[in-house]
């Protein structure tokens, strides 16, 4: 995120790790709501974890209900 | 949808795995780009892969001529054959024609290549639509003037309000991408939001449906079929 955003835009978006899932390798992350869509650019030029963003919602509890 | 997937026809672990991350991400459809040499019935087995993970598939060649003669002779051998083609332009003569020819349903442009980029020429001749391979372009060319390329791209269809196609070009399982993270690359080179939720969605499924209607049976042209009377 730092190297395509910079130092500013990290701060912008502000990003943290929930939980993570190394069985599943599922991971929630969590972020500003103006810098979700930056956060989701960024994890896509991740070329070794290659993420994939299955949803995004508000909330954690809206993230596991939809399961 | 995606438009632009590359399987490694040579590996079935590779194309299996591809087709799950696809499902994973919540494609429904994806465009298959194979080898024109490739046999039909490993094409068979390819999209098989892809349906038992509940994908449905259309096949799409890639024409990179390198001349205006070589590229007339591409589309007439192989515009039938296909549900996609896709014209990568290599320099001015190619991409005005691709530009203006309706056999072309897409054109992408090699972010390699210096020398030819999307201009304004290029637009006001475009009757298809512009592809960013956002994904393969950014990954395998991380190059500091590839994103100010891109931005510069990006502008010019803005301009001329060019339909534009966001695609991944995955080649591998590790390149799948789901479709908002397409869209959020797509914002991030300053397409709009109208843009980038058309090019992941209304635009490649027009492109798809328009060409399966064309190489149906009884299609002659737009707004003609052949309709057999019913035998009671």
């Amino acid at each position: 995120m730092r190297k395509h955003f910079g130092d500013f835009g990290l701060a912008r978006i502000d990003p943290k790790l929930v939980r993570f899932n190394a069985r599943k390798a599922e991971a929630i992350v969590a972020c500003r709501r103006n810098g979700a869509e930056d956060l989701e650019a960024a994890m896509a030029l991740i070329p070794e974890a290659a993420p994939i963003t299955i949803r995004m919602s508000g909330t954690i509890k809206g993230l596991v209900k939809k399961r | 949808m995606d438009l632009h997937v590359i399987p490694n026809v040579s590996d079935d672990h590779s194309c299996r795995r591809m087709a799950e991350q696809l499902a994973l991400a919540g494609y429904s459809i994806v465009g298959l780009t194979l080898p024109t040499g490739i046999l039909v019935d490993r094409i068979r087995e390819i999209k098989r892969h892809f349906q038992e993970n509940g994908i449905e598939t259309v096949l799409r060649v890639d024409l990179s001529p390198g001349s205006r003669h070589e590229l007339l002779r591409l589309l007439r051998r192989f515009r039938r054959s296909y549900d996609i083609v896709s014209v990568k332009c290599s320099n001015q003569n190619v991409s005005s024609v691709a530009a203006r020819d309706g056999r072309v349903d897409v054109l992408f442009f090699d972010s390699r290549n210096h020398r030819m980029r999307f201009n304004h020429t290029v637009a006001n001749l475009l009757q298809g639509a512009l592809e960013f391979n956002l994904v393969s372009t950014l990954l395998t060319n991380p190059a500091d003037d590839t994103l100010a390329r891109l931005t510069n791209e990006a502008r010019v269809t803005q301009h001329h309000k060019t339909k534009v196609v966001l695609s991944s070009g995955s080649s591998s399982p590790s390149m799948v991408r789901s479709p908002s993270q397409l869209f959020a690359l797509g914002r991030s080179i300053g397409l709009s939001k109208v843009q980038c939720r058309d090019g992941v969605s209304t635009i490649p499924c027009s492109i798809v449906n328009r060409n399966l209607e064309r190489r149906s049976d009884g299609y002659v042209e737009e707004g003609v079929r052949i309709v057999l009377p019913r035998v009671v």
